[in-house]
């Protein structure tokens, strides 16, 4: 009987088979021609060539469906049953022959980068899991991935849709990284943590260049390590281009990664059956080790891990709503600039990981999850906390996030950990623990340490190692008991005995107290020194951060106190309000001096009224710097920095105004569908905003119907579309009609590279405004007619 | 199979034209650009420019031209190609954590976000010229045409990328509206002189 291929690749070394295109290639297929045609007009070579493989040593073929999917092929079906009889014949019928479902990247870039979201990818690799299934493939492997988000998608639908093993590899260039930036680090971490069997790289490099990743791959992964390579570069020899390593050269550098531990080898472009051949031999002697678990907690972005060990790693508190009016006010009018502007000072400030809580009694607690990760991710490369006891938040935020995440939180409660461990489970996540359960908080280190490893116990009935579980021991106010702060202490010192990581929300210890900060801190570096590994706290406090970097120091964790050194020079800088007094507002605005307009306007606020803040300073500024535009004494680049600078001194007057009753009116912003350029919508939001309009930005892509539909939820009239492409112009006149249509009182106002005023007028727009003035002097006039 | 011209463009090769920064800018020529060296700064950080070329042969037919694989019956392409019997159909990229970049500005700051990408598109310009210099020590070349241009559709994008094998080789993609991806990235033609 054939044995399940994840016993057998942890029993000995495995032998894929090599390049299939250009194999093809050299039995006569065209140029130019994709080779899956040949799966429907010539199955017997393509057949041919898998048994070639096998015939040369490998256990498993992949079918020649790379570029096949629903996206590209209606009949997509019809090759992926032809690929997989030709591959499954080619076993004749022999238990060590496997075959392997080929999935390789779709092509398109997923979103923000790129137009393809998250969802539609996970439903292309579906279609083809599935099919996998049906026709009979031992396994699947999903190779050439460029992009982590991109690999995820392919691997949960693998996951979703089959029980079958399923092999990861991806693609590094010579800076060991893959083409949107992800260190194999990052990419063993989301792989291992959502259940892939085996990782590793192929294609791009040839076997030489692989070998600085294979060492790291044997450092992290524990997990069967894949190295299929080029044959080495493209070379051109007399006319025909090649590769530069040949099969002996190339079992030679194998035997090197094979000794490194790489134990499912094979190769990619420009390799044939005489690579693997040669290979097989040169390495038959070489003993199988099987990869060593790594007892490594891994949190990982899309770009980089944060390794959770003695060097402690910070997680910024910030983006919670918990006590700070300015995150609820913007959750609640999802308004996420505020988040993110959180979100970038956090990461400047040296948070290693950021928390994400957007708990809310009366938001859509699992949308807004959704967005805020998405969003937060297209500003920072910190990995997130994703911080939420909502099941359907914590689920939908672990699908769509891109990497391995910490989840906050579990606690021993029966229904927490049902609720937790397996979306941990399935999408990968190390897990923060909170040493409670039905019975509360218990009152001993004795009895917090109990309920964590209870906790531990019962994530391994999941499937999850105790490596991936955080232990929070609580810290409770010492206001209100006396030796909270040592019961804390102390259950940290046992934890770390037993070999268990730990995380404490810091500041909880003073709650109450005046002077928090001063309590915080020295709590925190005694926690430290105790063997807290992680916390959650405020990286904007220098007295924490003081704490941080004065015992990384003192315990020999920054070497060359080089951190802390470049820690204190920053600290250094001269005081803003010592310059700030000879500032006025108008000058800020004038000269586009954005943090200093906000202190500035905060500053006059003490003393004058907000609406003479905006009718004496910010308006006459802008009024001036918009005079100086049009008259061509003032560029671009200048009135964006004044008109940013005026939106920040507006809302330091909107916070002492009744609210709403600074806005002069609002306008729907949106860049077409299909047009992902929204440099020009964004300066136009930037000058209605510094005007004092509120701007509803639906971002860019933005289909008919959204507009229309947020157009009716909110009452605005006032539409304002941009497109830069002469193809999604299309799209522009669509959603004119649309609004016309269905909204007869409503007025578009239209702006981009290609249209002109002419065209503009052919597509019924009821506006052309030539730049961002154009657009604020038409507000202005819109809102002026629908008061009088 | 044609040969590709596949290689890394190390940022220091890229030379910033002051002019094509003035004009993405929107700028006069004298302005003090020192209010966009922030944005220069990052940039140059993540640029990772990397390129592609064919060498093809060009045949005319009637109304239509034959460039390698790729038909087209660009009447602003022939012009300026002149006599030129054969091409380099190239597409060099500044990369995709340029895009990352853009897209932070783009959420946090609109003004940091016209300014970082419009000297992106200065260092795409630069990286484009790189290119034909570089192609220049192979074949001396005329000037460069980009699909999108006169009337060269950017339904052919498709084809320029095959050619070059820019996914790849470079990782560029195009989504539905033919944009490419990561989004500083130029493809061109340009004619190679005949002796």
């Amino acid at each position: 009987m054939k044995k399940d291929i994840r016993e057998l690749i942890r029993e000995k070394r495995i032998f894929l088979d090599g390049g299939t295109g250009t194999v093809l290639q050299s039995m006569g297929l065209s140029v130019g021609v994709a080779p899956e045609s040949w799966n429907l007009t010539n199955p017997e070579k393509v057949e041919a060539l898998h048994r070639a493989y096998f015939e040369a040593g490998s256990n498993i073929v992949c079918t020649n469906t790379f570029g096949v999917n629903s996206m590209k092929y209606e009949n997509y079906e019809e090759y992926i049953a032809a690929a997989i009889s030709a591959a499954k014949a080619a076993t004749d019928g022999k238990d060590d022959r496997y075959v392997a479902f080929d999935m390789g990247p779709t092509g398109k870039l997923l979103s923000p980068l790129g137009d393809l979201s998250f969802e539609r990818a996970v439903e292309i690799f579906s279609d083809n899991a599935r099919l996998a299934k049906k026709y009979g493939a031992d396994l699947v492997l999903i190779e050439t991935m460029n992009d982590s988000y991109e690999t995820k998608a392919a691997l949960l639908a693998v996951k979703e849709c089959t029980d079958l093993p399923v092999f990861v590899t991806n693609v590094y260039d010579a800076t060991m990284k893959t083409m949107t930036g992800s260190s194999p680090e990052a990419m063993i971490a989301l792989l291992e943590g959502m259940g892939a069997d085996a990782v590793g790289m192929n294609c791009s490099l040839g076997p030489d260049k692989m070998i600085p990743i294979m060492e790291r791959f044997s450092l992290y992964s524990s997990l069967p390590v894949i190295v299929k390579p080029n044959a080495g570069l493209p070379v051109t020899r007399n006319g025909v281009t090649g590769y530069d390593i040949d099969a002996v050269g190339f079992a030679g550098y194998m035997e090197k990664l094979c000794r490194m531990g790489a134990s499912i080898v094979g190769g990619c472009c420009g390799t044939t059956p005489e690579y693997i051949r040669k290979t097989a031999e040169r390495v038959k002697d070489i003993p199988f080790v099987c990869p060593e678990k790594k007892n490594k907690t891994l949190i990982s972005s899309y770009t980089h891990t944060v390794t959770v060990g003695d060097d402690p790693v910070l997680i910024g508190e910030r983006i919670n709503p918990t006590g700070k009016k300015k995150v609820k006010e913007a959750l609640r009018e999802n308004d996420l600039s505020y988040l993110l502007s959180e979100a970038v000072g956090q990461a400047e400030k040296g948070a290693h990981i950021l928390d994400v809580n957007v708990g809310l009694p009366d938001i859509d607690e699992a949308a807004m999850m959704v967005s805020c990760v998405k969003e937060i991710q297209a500003v920072t490369d910190l990995p997130l906390q994703i911080d939420t006891t909502n099941k359907e938040a914590l689920g939908a935020a672990l699908r769509i996030y891109n990497g391995k995440a910490l989840i906050n939180s579990v606690n021993g409660e029966e229904e927490s950990m049902k609720k937790v461990f397996p979306l941990a489970k399935k999408y990968g996540g190390a897990v923060i623990a909170l040493t409670m359960d039905e019975n509360g908080i218990p009152e001993t280190a004795e009895e917090r340490v109990a309920v964590a490893e209870k906790i531990i116990a019962a994530a391994k009935e999941y499937g999850i190692d105790k490596k991936e579980i955080i232990v929070d021991p609580l810290a409770l106010t010492v206001s209100s008991n006396k030796d909270s702060a040592k019961i804390t202490l102390e259950t940290i010192k046992r934890l770390r005995k037993k070999g268990i990581y730990t995380s404490l929300g810091v500041s909880n210890i003073s709650f109450g107290l005046p002077e928090r900060d001063k309590i915080n801190s020295a709590f925190f570096t005694e926690a430290l020194k105790c063997g807290l590994n992680m916390a959650i706290m405020n990286p904007y406090s220098d007295a924490m951060m003081d704490s941080y970097h004065a015992f990384r120091v003192l315990e020999g964790l920054d070497e060359g106190c080089r951190d802390y050194i470049a820690y204190a020079n920053s600290a250094k800088k001269p005081e803003i309000a010592t310059v700030q007094k000879e500032i006025t507002l108008r000058g800020a605005i004038a000269s586009g001096m954005v943090k200093e307009a906000g202190e500035v306007a905060e500053k006059l606020l003490s003393d004058t009224a907000p609406t003479a803040v905006i009718d004496e300073h910010i308006i006459p500024a802008l009024s001036e710097v918009g005079r100086a535009f049009e008259e061509g004494r003032a560029f671009l680049p200048q009135l964006l920095m004044s008109a940013e600078s005026a939106t920040r001194a507006f809302d330091a007057v909107k916070e002492k105004l009744p609210k709403g009753s600074a806005e002069k009116g609002s306008v729907i912003l949106a860049t077409v569908k299909g047009d992902i350029h929204d440099i020009g919508k964004n300066i136009v939001k930037v000058l209605l905003e510094s005007y004092g309009f509120k701007v509803i930005d639906l971002g860019r892509d933005v289909a008919p119907e959204k507009v229309l539909e947020k157009a009716k939820a909110t009452g605005c009239r006032l539409i304002g579309l941009s497109a830069l492409m002469t193809t999604t112009v299309p799209a522009m006149e669509e959603t004119i009609a649309l609004i016309h249509r269905e909204l007869p009182e409503a007025k578009v106002i239209v702006g981009g590279a290609v249209l002109t005023p002419e065209y503009a007028e052919s597509i019924k727009a009821d506006k052309y405004c030539k730049d961002a003035m154009e657009a604020v002097a038409y507000a202005k006039e819109f809102y002026r007619e629908e008061r009088s | 199979m044609n040969e590709i011209i596949y290689q890394s463009i190390k940022t220091k090769e890229l030379t910033l034209d002051r002019r094509e920064a003035a004009n993405r800018l929107r700028v006069p020529r004298d302005f003090d650009m020192s209010v966009a060296d922030e944005y220069k700064t990052q940039l140059e950080s993540v640029i990772d420019c990397k390129m592609a070329a064919a060498r093809v042969p060009v045949e005319r037919f009637g109304d239509k031209m034959l460039m390698g694989e790729i038909e087209t019956d660009s009447k602003d392409l022939e012009r300026c190609l002149g006599d030129s019997r054969e091409v380099f159909i190239f597409a060099v990229t500044l990369g995709s954590s340029v895009d990352r970049l853009l897209l932070k500005y783009s959420r946090i700051s609109p003004a940091g976000a016209f300014m970082a990408d419009a000297v992106a598109n200065a260092y795409a310009e630069a990286a484009a010229d790189r290119v034909q210099e570089i192609l220049d020590g192979i074949e001396k070349t005329k000037n460069r045409f980009s699909p999108g241009y006169g009337d060269l559709p950017l339904e052919i994008q498709p084809k320029i990328l095959e050619a070059v094998n820019a996914g790849k080789l470079l990782g560029v993609t195009l989504t539905d509206s033919l944009l490419m991806k990561p989004q500083k990235t130029i493809t061109a033609v340009a004619g190679i002189n005949r002796e």
